[in-house]
């Protein structure tokens, strides 16, 4: 109580309190002045005398100061107003350290939070570190592994002891009416117990149980939070309501929390399981398996679990399960290897940038603190203590990291935003994530804010103790500028330049190794060409998925209202565009050879397509292509592309061969042309064998039209998109999308690191030629003397140049020998980000290491032409 | 002679409660009782002796006010409060124990 009275009134009556301690310290020298002069002293002798018993009154003042409660607060204050004087005072210094810090803690601030919230933040599900992913793998197979059939996943959930629970489900597209709007959704088809595997409690209503999952409660759905919302005006009566769902109605039973996505957020709704005919083939394998792992049971008893049910299953069925096994692994690493790869290498980029910002404040402040030497010797020799003034230049610096900070924090509000919306880097569609909160939370503003203080005093703390003189003796001694002092100062400078440089070949070469990695990419060849070329999704449901064409007509009143519209030069359509990443895949056989082990059968993967396909995309065909005629009566027809024919038809033709898919009472399908390599997946994976049906004897519920048009004007997609919507009136019809666009956002993991690095990568050569600009300015200035000495003796100009460069370039090279060093211990970062060199290629680290030292070169020249253009009876006559 | 800051903090602040409980004073009259009690074993520093008793005045031992000084000068006096007084005792007692245990020991044989 009585230390808060004291606190406030020293702060808020500091002055009164000041006036009456001076008072005190006057009256006590007056007193020692009377008493010699009774004592019979001159006045001046008086004077001198208690001078020397009480000592300075101003130091005598600080000392009391120093003792009153709050004096730390009080001080501190004063230098923080020190410092926001001498920042004013120096604007250019001021804007740049601000801006450095800022930037680098922006930086620090962005990957900060797409790393807490998306990589270290476990999934919104309760014990969510027990979920698990189960897919079916080949026990030759790497990865995560593949799908799985429904009679597999029930066997797999009724045999293993790791579960406590498994689920299993597939994707489907779903067509519903919401209002009189017609609805294209993403969303699962699921076994009743996934509710219970994530322990996912609905908003609204309840989840499925059993006897949805065989139909016994008729059709039922539960909507995610977002259709509902979105689509029904989060209409509570919905319970129990029926909606249409692909022109059937199905009754609402639940609505999900906000917080519920599964697996990603175009997965709107969710259906019970209904098994059809087709799955109780264990070749239909469409399905994934999701379960909660029981208590006490750790991931590798459960792989080992998993291995025995997965043996069983093979000699039970080695028809279909001969050589296949069964993976689990952790529901969070689900497709997360991309992000992860990106936000560890922005990581360690602004972890670089960070570093170079703070080696480079320093630098600057040691320059400033150079010129201000003789300020500070003046300031000891006055009594000022070393660690008040040692104290005052890093409180200096800690302010301008703490602007910088807020700045920084500012930048990171802006750009997270701008982040999430990169389409390629996929934040939106991470699984079982929402960026909706992925948000700058209070830890990690602390964090900006404490990485922001520490960089401050760091930054301070070096060259603080070499600016402020050991004693005032010290410096005058050494006659300021030139003394040892300074020395230890030129030497730290060097050191600091020889840190910059290093850490900028470090991300030179990172950004090197992946601007050659997008080269080589977008210069594969994709097999087809995008420009002008736009795409329509469309809907197309059919009441039964694996039975016949139900619009057997799509593909010809395509052709005759799309293909004669204005402006389009070519129309068909397709499954899956190419390098969209996705396609079913088939096995089949081959006819005339023996039939193979299960295990041994042919596959592909497989597409969708109206005739026009391939010209529309201009995709060089051998053959014929699909035609009207290829209905199905007559007979069925494939195209395939050159992969499949290497692959399976070496040497031979693969026109004229007939193939059937799936068992022997499937009819023979005949392969009528060879198509060039078409990139499906993506451009920088390899071409696997691939393979055409046409639409009119193979369906799928969705397809995209696919447009080349003349101008691609915005009349002409408007009106393609009417009459795309005239032949299927009541399914949606999305918006054009450019093909180029599908094209780029498949490199989009690649290209948004690139761009990163490669502003990162032009901050560090800023930093770095601003550094050895200032290192060799300082080199001229200090040895003006001798460099005019030099040139009275008959150096020439040349030599002098050299001897500048020479001066600043050995720390560069040491910094740049370092910089290799580092850059190739560390290039474990980028991997799986680089495409065609490896994180240690030669030339990359050769390229880049001397195009730094040109940048340094240059950097060097202004002052090396000033240290040639001394003149020798000019430096001599001064100082 | 001691420096009294090469002394515990509190022996100093002892010796002015002590030269205060017997009269109030000004810092230089303190310095200069302390000197004249310890026979000028201690010699009390300005630059110690002022925050010190700006220290004592924040804990509420002493008091200042300003009076006239014996040659008719302004001068801030210090006055001991009974808290202050209390402290006094306290702290006297608590030397006496220090110092008769570290005699002991200094004295002890083995």
């Amino acid at each position: 109580m009585r230390k808060l009275y004291w606190l406030a009134r020293r702060l808020f009556a500091r002055t009164q309190d000041q006036a009456d301690l001076r008072q005190e310290i006057e009256a006590s020298y007056d007193m020692v002045v009377a008493e010699h002069r009774a004592r019979g002293a001159s006045a001046d002798d008086a004077n001198r005398a208690a001078r020397r018993e009480l000592g300075s009154a101003a130091a005598l003042r600080e000392d009391v100061q120093d003792a009153w409660t709050g004096a730390w607060l009080e001080q501190f204050a004063r230098d923080v107003r020190y410092a926001l004087r001498g920042l004013r005072r120096d604007p250019g210094f001021a804007i740049s350290c601000v801006l450095t810090f800022g930037l680098a803690i922006g930086g620090t601030t962005v990957v900060g939070t797409l790393a807490s919230t998306l990589l270290l933040r476990p999934l919104p599900f309760p014990d969510s570190d027990r979920l698990v992913m189960v897919m079916q793998r080949g026990i030759h197979e790497t990865g995560e592994g593949h799908n799985v059939s429904a009679p597999n996943a029930r066997d797999w959930s009724a045999r293993n002891r790791s579960f406590e629970r498994m689920a299993y489900f597939e994707f489907q597209t779903f067509n519903i009416s919401a209002g009189n709007a017609p609805l294209q959704t993403g969303g699962l088809r699921a076994s009743h117990e996934l509710f219970e595997v994530l322990r996912a409690k609905p908003l609204l209503g309840r989840t499925p149980v059993a006897a949805d999952d065989d139909g016994t409660s008729g059709d039922v759905v539960v909507l995610s939070y977002s259709l509902w919302h979105d689509s029904f005006a989060a209409d509570s009566t919905l319970i129990g309501r029926a909606i249409q769902v692909n022109k059937k109605p199905y009754t609402v039973i639940g609505v999900m929390r906000p917080e519920l996505v599964f697996p990603g957020a175009s997965q709107k709704l969710w259906i019970p399981m209904l098994l059809s005919e087709n799955d109780k083939s264990r070749r239909s394998q469409s399905f994934f398996g999701v379960a909660r792992l029981r208590n006490g049971v750790s991931l590798e008893q459960a792989q080992r679990d998993l291995r025995r049910v997965g043996s069983e299953l093979a000699r039970e069925y080695p028809q279909s399960n001969e050589d296949e096994s069964i993976n689990a692994f952790p529901l969070r690493e689900v497709r997360m290897q991309n992000i992860t790869r990106v936000i560890r290498l922005l990581s360690a980029a602004v972890a670089l940038v960070s570093v170079m910002a703070v080696v480079n404040v320093a630098g600057l402040l040691l320059a400033r603190g150079g010129a201000r030497s003789r300020e500070f010797g003046a300031r000891l020799a006055l009594g000022g203590s070393r660690a008040r003034l040692i104290t005052q230049l890093i409180t200096e610096s800690t302010v301008v990291a703490l602007l910088g900070g807020v700045l920084g924090i500012a930048i990171a509000y802006v750009a997270l935003p701008l982040f999430i919306a990169i389409p390629g880097l996929g934040l939106r569609s991470l699984p079982f994530r929402t960026t909706a909160n992925v948000t700058i939370d209070v830890r990690i503003l602390v964090a900006s804010l404490a990485v922001a203080l520490a960089s401050g005093i760091i930054a301070g703390l070096v060259p603080a103790f070499s600016v402020v003189p050991r004693s005032p003796a010290a410096l005058l001694r050494q006659g300021g500028a030139r003394g040892a002092t300074a020395r230890a100062r030129h030497g730290i400078r060097n050191s600091l330049l020889a840190i910059e440089v290093g850490l900028a070949v470090v991300v030179l070469v990172g950004a090197g190794l992946l601007t050659d990695s997008v080269r080589r990419a977008t210069s594969v060849d994709p097999g087809f060409d995008a420009r002008n070329v736009f795409l329509f999704s469309l809907a197309l449901p059919q009441k039964d998925f694996y039975g016949v064409p139900e619009r057997p007509l799509f593909c010809g009143q395509l052709e005759e209202r799309v293909g004669s519209s204005g402006g389009v030069i070519s129309a068909s359509a397709v499954s899956s565009v190419p390098l969209s990443g996705n396609g079913a895949g088939r096995s089949f056989s081959i006819e005339g050879r023996p039939a193979p082990l299960p295990k041994d059968m042919p596959g592909a993967s497989y597409g969708i397509a109206c005739p026009n396909f391939f010209r529309t995309m201009n995709i060089p065909l051998l053959g014929r292509d699909f035609s009207p005629r290829d209905v199905v009566a007559a007979s069925q027809v494939a195209i395939v592309n050159g992969a499949f024919q290497r692959k399976y038809f070496a040497g031979e033709r693969a026109v004229g061969k007939r193939i059937r898919l799936g068992g022997d009472s499937a009819p023979w399908i005949e392969i009528i042309g060879v198509t060039a390599d078409v990139r499906h997946s993506a451009l920088t994976s390899d071409v696997e064998p691939y393979l055409y049906l046409p639409y009119s004897q193979a369906v799928w519920p969705y397809m995209n039209v696919v447009v080349r048009t003349s101008n691609g004007s915005h009349a002409t997609l408007r009106q393609i998109q009417e009459r795309v919507k005239a032949i299927a009136p009541d399914e949606p019809v999305g918006e054009p999308i450019t093909m180029q666009s599908v094209a780029d956002s498949s490199l989009g993991y690649m290209k948004f690191p690139l761009y990163m690095m490669l502003a990162f990568a032009a901050i560090a050569v800023l930093l770095t030629i601003v550094g050895v600009f200032g290192v060799a300015s300082q080199v001229v200035v200090q040895r003006t003397r001798e460099l005019g000495i030099r040139r009275a003796l008959g150096a020439t100009r040349g030599n002098l140049y050299q001897l500048v460069v020479a001066q600043t370039l050995a720390p560069a090279v040491l910094g740049m020998i370092g910089g290799v060093v580092v850059a190739r211990i560390s290039g474990g970062v980028l991997n799986g980000l680089l495409y065609g060199v490896t994180a240690t290629d030669v030339r990359t680290f050769l390229l880049m290491t001397v195009l730094l030292g040109a940048f340094t070169v240059i950097a060097c020249m202004a002052p090396a032409h000033r240290a040639a253009s001394v003149d020798p009876s000019r430096t001599l006559r001064n100082d | 002679m001691f420096e009294p800051m090469g002394l515990i903090q509190g022996t100093l602040d002892l010796l002015i409660l002590k030269a205060l409980s017997l009269e109030p004073n000004h810092g230089l009259g303190v310095a200069r009782r302390v000197e004249q009690m310890t026979a000028d074993t201690f010699r009390v520093k300005p630059g110690s002796l002022f925050p010190a008793l700006h220290r004592l005045e924040e804990r509420g031992w002493v008091k200042s006010e300003w009076g006239e000084s014996a040659n008719n000068r302004r001068a801030k006096y210090y006055k001991l409060t009974r808290t202050g007084r209390a402290q006094l005792q306290t702290e006297t007692d608590m030397w006496k124990r220090v110092a008769y245990a570290i005699t002991r020991s200094l004295e002890a044989t083995i």
